[in-house]
């Protein structure tokens, strides 16, 4: 596929609803996105860090039955405003690029 | 070895140095995390060599490990860091004020005490690298540190030989510390003299090697080097050991350049050699050993008057790097201890 999305706010969709470890979100974007938009999944790493350093998302250790504890990822208050202002520009984006390749005309 | 494992060993390259310890422990267990389940999920659907497959999925750990520590060097920096990279700072701008303050006191009471405070910039610069090399954990925070030193390090050295070739008040400072020196010569001829004669050497050589003497070229006994605008006059001694230096006078300081000096010299040569002569009896009175009176650049002089600096350059140069690379060192050091005691 040619276009790429933004991870990030991928990223921020993906837990908009509920906590998730790296694994998981990455799993999540592919089965969500019926697999059109698959990436390295080592990329997703650096991109939370991104998005952890930013206080859009935190990460707890969170204890598991038999198993080491693991991190798992959720979504703050300020994550939740840059998903909306993404949201938005995603619109914006969408709209444009559908004008072009669709061939609609120019807003009056 | 598992490929699983293989790959974190080459990610954990990758990080030490650039992360914490537990940042680096945490990272490599959420990707351990992520690459077992990887391989579980293609185990079970059929996989020959899940874990292989699942490293093959996730990417290279060379770039995954630079940009994951990309993003740790982008969060905020410690206290400690902080504490360095402002103990730099500090550094670097002291000088300026102390060397205000310096022109300042030996205008006043011509004593010359730069050296000590030389001395004291010098331990404070190594004292600031050598912090900010094992605190400062990020490469970057020590090359930082390390920038802003040069700069202020730098700036004294540039900043003294470019004041120094400037008339004003400098000037002033200048003659105090000469006088100082030269009353000292002729108090304790004999005690100092010696001393004076290998310092000379020592100064000359290093100046030379520091700073490069271009040209020099012979002229009534004197010599110029035609390195900056200006001129000087040096009163030098007729002595056994050969023509030695002796005092520098400043009464005739101009900001001439050197075309326009020589013309002067060609010009007015011996009647500006009276004048100095007699504006120096009017310094330090008669002195039978002060014979010979020559014009040179206000390069020379200012190389003369403060020959340390020169030699400083290439000094503070290796101490400085010295400092760094020592307290790398021992920063590496004590973090292979302290994974030790952990392990």
């Amino acid at each position: 596929m040619g276009f790429k999305g933004d991870l990030e706010a991928l990223i921020l969709g993906v837990l908009r609803t509920e906590s998730l470890h790296g694994y998981e979100i990455s799993k999540r974007i592919k089965s969500l996105s019926g697999k059109a938009l698959s990436y390295g999944e080592g990329q997703l790493y650096p991109a939370l860090h991104r998005l952890e350093t930013d206080r859009a998302i935190t990460a707890a250790w969170i204890p598991q039955e038999g198993r080491p504890p693991r991190k798992v990822y959720s979504i703050t208050d300020e994550g939740h405003k840059q998903l909306e202002a993404r949201q938005k520009e995603w619109r914006v984006f969408e709209q444009g690029v559908i004008n072009i390749l669709y061939g609609q005309k120019e807003p009056a | 070895m598992n490929p699983i494992e293989s790959f974190l060993e080459a990610m954990e390259t990758e990080l030490r140095g650039n992360v914490s310890e537990p940042a680096m422990a945490e990272i490599l267990a959420e990707l351990r995390d992520h690459l077992q389940d990887s391989a579980e999920e293609l185990r079970a659907t059929g996989s020959l060599n899940p874990e292989a497959d699942a490293v093959a999925e996730f990417g290279q750990a060379k770039k995954v490990g630079q940009e994951l520590a990309a993003e740790r060097n982008r969060a905020r920096y410690s206290t400690a860091e902080k504490a360095a990279l402002s103990l730099a700072a500090l550094a670097a701008v002291t000088p300026m004020a102390l060397d205000l303050l310096v022109d300042l006191s030996s205008w006043l009471t011509g004593s010359d005490f730069r050296i000590f405070l030389i001395w004291y910039l010098v331990a404070l610069w190594c004292l600031a690298l050598f912090v900010a090399s094992i605190r400062c954990r990020r490469l970057l925070s020590r090359q930082i540190a390390g920038i802003v030193l040069a700069s202020g390090f730098v700036g004294l050295v540039v900043g003294g030989f470019s004041r120094g070739a400037q008339p004003g008040p400098w000037g002033t400072q200048t003659r105090g510390t000469a006088l100082q020196r030269m009353k000292g010569l002729l108090s304790e001829r004999d005690g100092i003299g010696r001393i004076q004669v290998v310092q000379d050497k020592l100064q000359a050589g290093v100046t030379a090697f520091a700073t490069g003497n271009l040209g020099v070229f012979r002229q009534d006994g004197g010599y110029i080097v035609p390195k900056m605008d200006g001129m000087r006059t040096q009163i030098w001694q007729d002595d056994p050991r050969g023509w030695r230096y002796r005092y520098e006078a400043i009464d005739f300081g101009s900001t001439a350049s050197l075309s326009e000096a020589k013309r002067l010299w060609a010009e007015r040569g011996p009647e500006m050699i009276k004048l100095t002569q007699d504006g120096i009896r009017g310094n330090i009175g008669e002195a039978a050993e002060l014979r010979k009176v020559v014009w040179s650049s206000w390069g020379e002089t200012i190389r003369r008057e403060f020959p340390i600096r020169g030699g400083f350059t290439l000094f503070g140069l290796i101490v400085l790097v010295g400092a760094n690379l020592l307290g790398t060192g021992i920063g590496a050091m004590s973090r292979r201890w302290r994974r030790r005691g952990t392990a």
